[in-house]
């Protein structure tokens, strides 16, 4: 301290040195949050210039019944894996998110393989265990491997996995003493979970749903290697890009891109809407 | 009526052994302790919701020890009053009813008395979110005594709330368990609140049960 | 109790079933009415054209699967399925004939499609100025090369060049890309100054120039299809394999399309040969012959005769209508070959035989060498030296052992061919007779056999196909058949030794 008189400052008197400005904090907010949301408009802006600049052949492509299949089966596919993984995600989330038993941890890490491994793992996972084991008579039965089945399968496997992390989340936020009053005012166990647990889940569940679909919609390597890329039979709209690219047609690979992105937007929206209003909401009907 | 001999608890991190008191029917009792002593695993065990791990439970005579939640007819209004986010407060009070599969005149008719009992008519259309505190554990106090329990157990159920919901609903709680004849079991940590409710104290202390009658 | 959620679950699993039915509806027919192709990603535009042309006029859905050919050799291997395998090298498709490299052999026929070589692509007008391999490694040059690993085109233009030159171009690359085409499509977007690529590919885009390589063109790449072995209907995956390689159908869009096509077949739709085949073949052929016919959907007209006699017949329609009577001749010996191998590519050997002297069972006349054929009172049987190859061969051989003058007394008969003898030998009419030793198989419980002490005795059976054949690739095939490991037994079976391939370790 030097021993020079001054009178206190406001500084001095509040700790503080100054009011300071808030605005360079929101300016760095925005910029940071601008370079991503730059990044995928600039993404999807190329996408659309270099498509109008190639338009006959892009339109071309989108026409083929090739797509048009692909596009079937895609929505179709997603649909059903999305579905099925909320089949198996809710029993997992459930009784992960409530119960704790041996071997909790190895059943936890089992079910985030899927989830950091490589979805082409997955995918060459599938494939030997359908064609290199004893299950290659059911496979040869059933028309698993390079049919439809496979692609449902190896949209399944990987999609399940983030259902299945998404709703334990939910699980771990619903309170379970709602469930226990349910239990003291005279519900089974069954009763509690159907007319107070899942209807409290709704949005978790929507939002489990969504997200299964969403990776199932652009899953491409497993099913490449699984389900095989045969056009109008395992051609789902990824494998489409992939295919167009690979055979020198970008232009093509980039119109059924520019599909996708329309699709997962309108699918999204739908679901949002969906979501939005309260007819899942309701306990009893 | 509440009577337990030697009950033994053993859930989580607690250890509560050889607890033995007994609440008459009709009786108003408060169990007192700090917190973290087990008041609310001890409401807990008695409901059905954590297993006892030995002694007896005798709940209106019957042995409750192994009856599930659902067959004890306690009715429970837990600390935060843990309502179904996603129902009315109409939905709230028919639940119990509709479980025991009551035909639609007389859930009707339970509702209209309930909503008075309990001061609900105004609330009925409503759900949970926007309720305040006072609001939202008499919704939980309907919701439990909507089939006609014998046993009311409360966990701390006035003790977040502001002064003047707190005096308003010590004074609802007497009015009604004296209107039902309910056996009340009410957890708190606050004196005051158990001297103008209770004719019975219980005590936790040191895991053990000490019962006093209210001077 | 009703619950929303309840019926949501039901109403899910309804939704589920649906959406599967609706699937299946649109979904094609049984297997049997449909083909899967592998095809070489690179090669997309003439193989759609050609599968649209097929699946139109003959009704037959053929599903495709495309990446590139190393790829695609890796999952035909692990998947075990599928009918064709279109090749940008036919390396990959020996390989999976050879069953080496594998734990089975994937495929069986191989045809041959048409020819390509590698070469630079550059921007067009060639703005880097890039004339060679050379320029690739400079420091402005900016190189996109496939994978050899996954890759024809790198794995061909890899093995055109020394590992130094190869290893150079490797270190400098820039990008690594899976197909031909991505290679083809960075230099069409700028993306890089040069790739090396197919020159079908370059010519498939208008905006890049190539730069020929000498280094590359040293030797021809083949593009060729192979039948997989886990075709199910091996007939139909034929058909179509044979319309893609027919010089008047699938070839011209290969040509269309920047390709030099080989010299096909011409198209039928169901192709007749016809094979010249030596009496002593007759037996071991004849099966393999039927068994071809049913496998490809062709007709083969087989005329079997002396050798002698077929020869003189091609000489005769030679000489007459300058044109040959046969696809394919598969002669007794290389002696019949060598007279008519002017008019027919290299051949193959597939068996030899020695001669021997068929005795009665249990050699009641005790002949143990040529000799005793000269003895009084003999009965002996040969070949006519000039309708048969045996016969010819016969005289020959007695002629160095000095004893046809000796013998000839004793001969009571000369047919064309050996079957005869042998047959009067079971039937105790003659005591001896000079055939091969295949001839006395069919009769093993009525007739022994005498050794020859000669080291002349032995007959070679090669095979070969005829230069101007209109169906050169199938008369190949049916070669390639007769010396294949599967005939190995049959011709075994019939006392012949093997000479073609045998069966992978």
């Amino acid at each position: 301290m030097t021993a020079r008189m001054r009178t206190p400052s406001q500084a001095e008197r509040t700790g503080i040195e100054k009011s300071r400005s808030d605005v360079p904090f929101y300016a760095g907010l925005g910029i940071l949050a601008s370079v991503y949301l730059v990044l995928i408009a600039s993404l999807i802006v190329a996408d659309v210039y270099y498509a109008t600049k190639e338009s006959s052949r892009v339109w071309e492509v989108l026409a083929s019944p090739e797509i048009r299949y692909a596009i079937k089966l895609s929505l179709i596919s997603c649909s059903i894996s999305a579905i099925a993984s909320l089949w198996v995600a809710v029993p997992i989330g459930y009784l992960m998110s409530r119960y704790t038993f041996r071997g909790k941890l190895v059943v936890d890490a089992l079910l985030d393989i899927p989830i950091f491994l490589p979805p082409l793992v997955v995918g060459l996972s599938l494939l030997i265990l359908f064609r290199q084991t004893f299950l290659y008579r059911v496979d040869d039965a059933l028309l698993i491997s390079l049919h439809i089945p496979a692609v449902i399968l190896a949209q399944f496997s990987v999609s399940s996995a983030f259902a299945v992390r998404s709703l334990r989340e939910t699980f771990d936020e619903i309170s379970p003493r709602s469930e226990q009053v349910a239990l003291t005012l005279g519900c089974s166990r069954s009763q509690a979970f159907w007319s107070v647990v899942m209807p409290e889940a709704r949005h978790g569940l929507l939002t489990a749903g969504t997200l299964a679909w969403a990776r199932s919609f652009g899953e491409f390597g497993p099913i490449l290697i699984f389900a095989g890329s045969t056009r109008m039979r395992t051609e789902v709209l990824p494998v489409s890009v992939h295919l167009e690219h690979s055979s020198g047609n970008t232009a093509g690979a980039v119109g059924v891109s520019l599909l996708m992105v329309v699709v997962a937007v309108i699918v999204l929206v739908v679901v949002r809407l969906l979501g939005g209003s309260d007819t899942l909401g309701r306990g009893f009907k | 009526m509440i009577q337990a001999d030697r009950l033994c608890i053993q859930a989580g991190g607690f250890h509560l052994t050889d607890l033995s008191f007994h609440v008459p029917q009709g009786a108003y009792c408060v169990l007192m302790g700090r917190t973290g002593s087990g008041k609310t695993t001890l409401l807990e065990s008695i409901c059905g919701l954590k297993p006892i791990a030995g002694g007896r439970l005798l709940l209106d005579d019957r042995d409750a020890c192994k009856l599930k939640p659902a067959a004890r007819g306690i009715g429970l209004v837990p600390q935060d009053g843990a309502l179904f986010y996603t129902m009315t407060v109409r939905q709230h009070l028919e639940f119990a009813l509709r479980i025991r599969r009551w035909n639609k005149a007389d859930i009707a008719r339970r509702i209209g008395e309930l909503a008075e009992l309990i001061e609900l008519e105004p609330l009925l259309d409503r759900r949970p979110r926007g309720l305040s505190g006072g609001e939202r554990q008499r919704v939980a106090l309907g919701r439990a005594l909507a089939f006609r329990p014998r046993i009311l157990c409360m966990d701390e159920p006035i003790s977040a709330l502001d002064d003047e919901s707190r005096n308003h609903l010590v004074g609802l709680l007497k009015r009604v368990q004296q209107d039902t004849g309910v056996t009340a079991l009410h957890v708190t940590h606050n004196r005051q609140e158990a001297d103008q409710l209770a004719d019975l104290h219980l005590q936790i202390v040191d895991g053990r049960v000490e019962q006093s009658q209210h001077a | 109790m009703q619950n929303g959620f309840r019926v949501a679950a039901v109403t899910s699993i309804a939704v589920v079933a649906a959406l599967a039915w609706l699937l299946r509806a649109g979904s094609t027919g049984p297997e049997g009415d449909t083909l899967i192709l592998y095809y070489a990603a690179g090669i997309r535009q003439p193989v759609e054209e050609v599968i649209d042309e097929y699946s139109e006029k003959y009704d037959v859905e053929i599903q495709t699967q495309s990446a590139g050919s190393g790829r695609l050799m890796a999952t035909i291997a692990d998947l075990g399925k599928g009918d064709l395998f279109l090749a940008a090298d036919v390396d990959y498709l020996e390989q999976l004939r050879a069953g080496e490299t594998f734990d089975n052999r994937y495929v069986e026929e191989i045809l041959p499609v048409a020819y390509q070589r590698p070469v630079i692509a550059v921007a067009r007008g060639n703005p880097k100025n890039i004339q060679g391999l050379d320029d690739l490694v400079r420091e402005d040059v900016k190189l996109s090369l496939a994978d050899p690993k996954v890759a024809a085109i790198s794995k061909t233009a890899r093995s055109r060049l020394t590992s130094d030159t190869w290893d150079a171009l490797w270190e400098h690359k820039f990008a690594t890309r899976d197909t031909v085409n991505m290679v083809a499509g960075d230099v069409k977007l700028g993306a890089a100054d040069a790739g090396i690529i197919w020159d079908a590919t370059a010519t498939q885009y208008p905006s890049i120039d190539m730069v020929a390589v000498p280094e590359f063109d040293a030797k021809q790449n083949q593009i060729a299809v192979g039948v997989l072995t886990s075709a199910k209907d091996p007939t139909r995956a034929l058909h179509f394999a044979r319309y893609l390689t027919a010089r008047d159908r699938g070839l011209q869009s290969f040509e269309k399309h920047g390709y030099r096509p080989v010299e096909g077949d011409k198209w039928a739709e169901k192709p007749e040969i016809s094979l010249y085949c030596g009496g002593l073949n007759w037996l071991a052929t004849e099966p393999i012959v039927k068994e071809f016919q049913k496998r490809e959907g062709c007709q083969v007209l087989t005329r079997y005769g002396g050798c002698g006699q077929l020869v003189g017949e091609m000489q005769a329609r030679v000489g007459s209508h300058n044109q040959l009577p046969c696809d394919a001749y598969f002669a007794c010996d290389v002696t019949y070959m060598e007279r008519v191998q002017q008019w027919f590519d290299s051949p193959r050997d597939v068996s030899k035989v020695e001669m021997v002297i068929a005795v009665q069972k249990g050699n009641p006349e005790d002949v143990k060498q040529l000799s005793d054929l000269a003895r009084d009172g003999m009965q002996v049987g040969l070949c006519n030296p000039q309708l048969s190859a045996l016969g010819d061969l016969t005289k020959q051989l007695l002629d160095r052992h000095a004893l046809y003058e000796a013998v000839s007394p004793n001969v009571q008969d000369q047919p064309a061919t050996a079957a005869s003898l042998v047959e009067q030998v079971s039937l105790q009419r003659l005591d001896a007779a000079i055939v091969y030793r295949a001839n006395t198989a069919a009769e093993e419980n009525r007739v022994d056999v005498v050794e020859i002490d000669d080291p002349n005795v032995w007959a070679v059976q090669p095979v070969a196909v005829s230069k101007n054949s209109g169906h050169k690739h199938l008369s190949e095939r049916l070669m390639q058949r007769l010396i294949s490991a599967d005939s190995q037994p049959v011709f075994e079976d019939l006392k012949f030794q093997w000479l073609g391939e045998t069966a992978g370790p």
